[in-house]
């Protein structure tokens, strides 16, 4: 690990006083579960880092009938447990509460979990100059890649976005709250990521000397769910992640939305076709997720994620709807 | 001989109080006045030759005490323990990964890594030589210069493969791949060098092999063994990892250089990136049988991929070749066993050696011919299998083999292998249940031929406590236990009496590794011979004292015992007056595994003559939509010939396969050109406690002969052996399709799918 000077600032002001114009040199602290990976690995080298453990302001959940606005310091595990969230948005707290472990979930912030760093093994070895590091090639578009995208068409650098609880706030229409030099903005989530082509872009909007402060959630007693493939129960990404929230009236969903996680360098906003206006059974969830597959373009190992994306839509529907688990036996 | 007491009891190991409330102390805990951080440095190419090499900036910066390169080294510059074929520090060419190029002893962590940082090395990337198939090849280029990329290349026969063949019924015939698969100890390799006031050497070692350690080190340092010594702290696992030396040597080295203590520990990636992997093997099988299932011929080849240098390859490859006939009765079998250098990962000693990658391929050609004849897989197995007296196809006589049938048996009548449809093939549209077996066998010990002994010193002082010296590392295996369990049973003392000293070797006669599930048979019969003399003295005195005959005398729980009876006097008692008498209480056990001379039919070079043998069977079920597998149920049937610790035994299963499932359903290092992408625990998917299923065990007792008087036949490695291929039948009858290629991902059970969608249960 580089040697760098550590901050400590009060407000979110002073912290972002202490950030930089280009990327590289300053970053933020939250929980540390991923920037002192990346830094031991030689991948980050800021020369700053600037905590976010004594800011005031970050941390809280407020939640009234209206909205539910979460600290962008806020803990996965305080998340996961949460009672109204548990209640109104239940995959929220089930995504919450898949990330890693308990030690992870206990460090682990809102914040962090939204801009962490992708998981490409290249852009992760310190002696691979991929693109994203300045380099003049993505490695993954032609060599390992099967933790990476399925929807690949036209990027140049194919990581999927890692944030597991993205993909369920953008099918809550949550938004997003920035603080920069200019002061605040909103931003609703589904704009407030991007896919990087070189190292001076993030897997977000944020400007570098930017951070987010908060998000809030709509209460609209949408029916919401998250599903995850993964290849162990616990301490695990997932393969793929499929987030759905709808309305019901008579047995009929309406208003479908299907966010797609891990399949894409941003979390992949699908088209929900052949359910709406319909009930939720195993055959129009079916239907949904072969649609919602449609259109991927997979790198030479991804091909299974198209699979993978049809079962995740189809369970993720199934589980908001309330209905039988049929894979559980 | 064994009546009662600590031995066969359920017993704390001694030191794991202090183990799980963190007070042991491991390597990396270790500390010395003084003492400084060691690290070395890599390349960053598989392959490369050392244009420039200048560690002048490094040797500049402040807090930097030593910096070596190969030019530093006083003794020889290669190790390794059978062929000592590769650099502690690279001369001019890396040829993997993990080819160390230099080595830096710093006051601390960040200045060791400043100093690595500053050395200037100029590298010519080369092609490397990747491809085993490819390496084998006229004109591929040598991997190392002057040698020849076939490390080995033999072929083994017994009876007439070729008519065998051309009589059977049935044959099958198949191609299996199976991947480098990663240890994952807990603790990773570590060392901490200190230099004596004499100029010799102390290193406490994380290893499994001190005494070799000891003579590994001396070469490095040109020091005579005599002045090196080796001390085991406690040790986090090793599962073969730590069979070979590793960083030990480079802390050694370090220590002597910076005249201060230096403790070296790798990291967990470099850990993944330079230590030697389980061998992938690349294995056309054919196997062929009579009309009503009887196994004809096996005929086999096998490629394997070992990296660069020689490591335990050769070794690995003959035991993979000496079991790939299963515990079954074939007359004819032919395996031809071709080893390939290359520029990729090291690769040796992991957990059974060789045998899990034959159990994959011949408990898989078992199942697929099961299916052929449309006979039952336990009907096939009990048909063919060993059994006391078999003559094996490499002319070994098993002595005691009753529990292959018998632990095929338990194992079928847990799992209610007869009833086990009753359960539903289908709970769900998209799920398929289905059962599979293995059963196995694995030798303990070195095999014939082979230097196979330990010694062990034991002490009683005069207030009845006892010491015992053993050379055998405990990386957690528990062979500390065993001794202390026997020596207080031997003794008649309580075990919290007997004090087992962790291997030192200024202390500790040499007991060989801790390998080969060998240690529980030759160091503990060893503990055996030592008590007896000092146990002869106790009753010599007890008899004078009591004026009671000898052959009415047993010392127990501490306690002289007259016709049954506890009587006043204590061990403690008659060892002080033993001592006063001059009687001996200390003494020395040796034994050796010895062979008997008169079996000239054994034609397999170093065959094993003990054999661990076991059944596991799996329930599983599987995602039709995902491809994921969940083991649901596992029993597994172990015989451990005489447990002396039964908690140690059933933990040696459960780990076994832990590790067993893991490398059955998702562990698999990928390495492109050399380079392992996933060398981390984030991509190296092993098995936790949710994705394990609550085992379902038994162990059966069936005393070993030539290990007596003992009779235990060790039990590290049986358990990881079966698992694979019993998951492997278990899918094949869940969804009708044979899987070839560990490990089986969901990814790849779904393209088995692909192949021909979940079919509709039979």
């Amino acid at each position: 690990m580089k040697n760098f000077t550590y901050y400590r600032p009060t407000s979110v002001d002073q912290a972002l006083a202490l950030l930089d114009t280009r990327w590289g040199t300053a970053e933020l602290l939250a929980g540390g579960t991923d920037l002192h990976d990346l830094q031991k690995e030689y991948v980050a080298q800021p020369s700053r880092v600037v905590s976010l453990g004594g800011v005031n302001g970050l941390g809280g959940i407020a939640a009234n009938d209206r909205e539910v606005r979460i600290g962008a310091g806020v803990k996965l595990a305080e998340i996961a447990a949460h009672a109204a969230i548990r209640k109104h948005f239940p995959g929220l707290a089930s995504a919450a509460g898949d990330v890693g472990g308990p030690q992870i979930r206990n460090m682990g912030t809102l914040g962090g979990n939204l801009c962490q760093r992708n998981r490409c093994w290249y852009f992760r070895d310190e002696h691979t100059n991929c693109l994203l590091k300045g380099g003049q090639r993505c490695f993954a578009l032609e060599g390992e890649n099967r933790y990476h995208a399925a929807f690949a068409q036209g990027h140049r650098c194919v990581i999927v976005n890692p944030s597991t609880l993205a993909p369920v706030l953008i099918a809550l229409d949550a938004t997003v709250e920035v603080q920069g030099p200019r002061g605040r903005n909103n931003v609703e989530l589904a704009k407030f990521f991007r896919a990087p082509t070189g190292p001076t872009e993030r897997e977000t909007i944020l400007a570098p000397n930017e951070m987010v402060t908060s998000v809030t959630i709509p209460v609209r007693g949408l029916a919401n769910a998250s599903y995850e493939v993964r290849q162990k129960q616990s301490y695990d990404w997932p393969l793929v992640q499929a987030a759905v929230s709808f309305t019901r009236q008579d047995g009929k969903v309406n208003a479908v939305k299907i966010v797609l996680g891990h399949v894409a360098p941003t979390p992949q906003v699908a088209e929900a076709r052949g359910i709406a206006g319909r009930a939720v059974t195993e055959d129009t969830a079916a239907a949904a997720g072969r649609a919602a597959a449609e259109g991927a373009k997979p790198l030479s190992q991804t091909g299974y994620k198209i699979r993978l994306i049809e079962v995740a839509v189809k369970r993720a529907l199934l589980i908001a709807a309330g209905q039988k688990r049929y894979w559980e036996a | 001989m064994i009546d009662s007491g600590a031995v066969g009891r359920w017993v704390s190991a001694p030191g794991a109080y202090d183990i799980v409330t963190g007070k042991a102390r491991y390597c990396p805990d270790l500390d010395f006045p003084g003492m400084l951080i060691g690290k070395l440095l890599y390349s960053p190419h598989a392959r490369a030759c050392i244009r420039r090499l200048d560690v002048t900036a490094a040797r500049m910066i402040p807090g930097v005490i030593a910096v070596l390169t190969h030019a530093d080294i006083p003794g020889e510059n290669s190790y390794l323990y059978a062929e000592p074929d590769q650099p502690l520090l690279v001369v001019d060419e890396v040829r993997f990964q993990g080819d160390a190029v230099a080595a830096v002893a710093a006051i601390d962590e960040q200045t060791a890594d400043a100093a690595l940082r500053a050395i200037d090395v100029e590298y010519q990337a080369l092609d490397g030589i990747f491809d085993p198939l490819a390496a084998m090849q006229a004109g591929a280029g040598q991997v190392v210069a002057g040698k020849d990329n076939i490390m080995m290349h033999k072929t083994y026969r017994t009876g007439d493969v070729a008519a065998a063949l051309a009589s059977a019924h049935v044959i099958v015939e198949n191609t299996y791949r199976t991947q480098w698969a990663e240890h994952a100890f807990l603790e990773t390799e570590g060392g901490v060098g200190l230099v004596d006031a004499d100029g010799g050497v102390t290193v406490y070692s994380s290893c499994q092999a001190p005494h070799r350690d000891r003579m590994q080190i001396a070469r490095a340092l040109g020091l005579p063994e005599s002045r090196v010594r080796v001390i085991t702290p406690y040790i986090g696992g090793a599962f073969g990892g730590k069979d070979e030396a590793h960083v030990q040597i480079h802390a050694a080295l370090l220590a002597h250089a910076a005249r201060r203590p230096v403790r070296l520990i790798r990291g967990r990636r470099e850990s993944i990136l330079t230590h030697v992997k389980r061998h992938p093997f690349i294995v056309h099988c054919i196997t062929a049988a009579t009309r009503d299932g009887r196994l004809l011929a096996v005929k086999a080849r096998a490629i394997v991929d070992a990296g660069p240098y020689s490591n335990a390859t050769h070794e690995v490859l003959n035991k993979f070749g000496e079991f790939i006939g299963g515990p079954y009765t074939v007359k004819n079998l032919e395996i031809e066993k071709i080893a390939v250098r290359t520029n990729n990962p090291i690769t040796g000693a992991f957990r059974g050696f060789g045998a899990p990658q034959a159990a994959f391929v011949y408990e898989s050609q078992m199942d697929d011919l099961a299916r052929k004849l449309g006979m039952d897989p336990l009907e096939i197995r009990l048909l063919n299998g060993v059994d006391t007296g078999t003559r094996m196809y490499t002319g070994v006589v098993v002595r005691e083999g009753k529990a292959m049938k018998a632990s095929l048996r338990r194992a079928a009548e847990m799992m209610g292998w007869q009833q086990r449809g009753e359960l539903g093939r289908q709970p769900a549209t998209h799920l398929r249940r289905g059962w599979g077996m293995a059963t196995i066998l694995k030798g303990s010990g070195m095999g014939r031929g082979l230097p196979d002994h330990a010694a062990v010193l034991l002490e009683m002082h005069r207030d009845g406590s006892v010491v015992l010296q053993s050379g055998a590392a405990d990386m957690g295996q528990g062979i500390v236990t065993v001794l202390a369990q026997l020596a207080a049973e031997s003794l008649g003392v309580e075990m919290s009496s007997v004090h087992v000293v962790r291997a030192d070797t200024a202390q500790a006669p040499d007991a060989g590794a801790s390998c080969a599930s060998r240690q529980v048979m030759v160091s503990g019969n060893a503990v055996l011979r030592a008590a007896v003399p000092i146990r002869d003295s106790l009753l010599q005195v007890a008899a004078e004292k009591t004026g009671v005959a000898r052959d009415r005398l047993v010392l127990h729980g501490g306690r002289l015992h007259v016709d049954g009876q506890a009587h006043d006097l204590t061990v403690a008692e008659l060892a002080r007056r033993a001592l006063f008498r001059g009687y001996p209480l200390q003494s020395e056990g040796r034994y050796e595994l010895e062979y008997p001379a008169d079996a000239p039919e054994v034609t397999y070079r170093y065959s094993q003559e003990v054999f661990q043998f076991c059944t596991q069977i799996a329930q599983v079920l599987v995602d039709c939509e995902t491809g994921q597998v969940a083991v649901e149920r596992l029993v597994a049937v172990h015989d451990a010939g005489k447990m002396i610790n039964p908690g140690g035994v059933y933990g040696q299963i459960e780990g076994g396969v832990a590790q067993g499932i893991g490398y059955a359903l998702t562990e698999e290092l990928r390495v492109t050109e050399g380079h392992t992408l996933n060398a981390s625990l984030e991509n190296y998917v092993i098995p936790m406690a949710l994705d394990i299923p609550e085992l379902e065990m038994d162990v059966l007792e069936m005393p070993e002969p030539l290990g007596a008087p003992l009779g235990a036949k060790g039990i590290a490695e049986s358990p990881i052996i079966p698992t694979a291929p019993a998951i492997r039948n278990a899918i094949l009858d869940a969804i009708g399709r044979p899987l070839y290629q560990l490990p089986m991902t969901a990814e790849r059970v779904l393209s088995a799918l692909d192949a021909a969608p979940c079919a509709d249960p039979a």
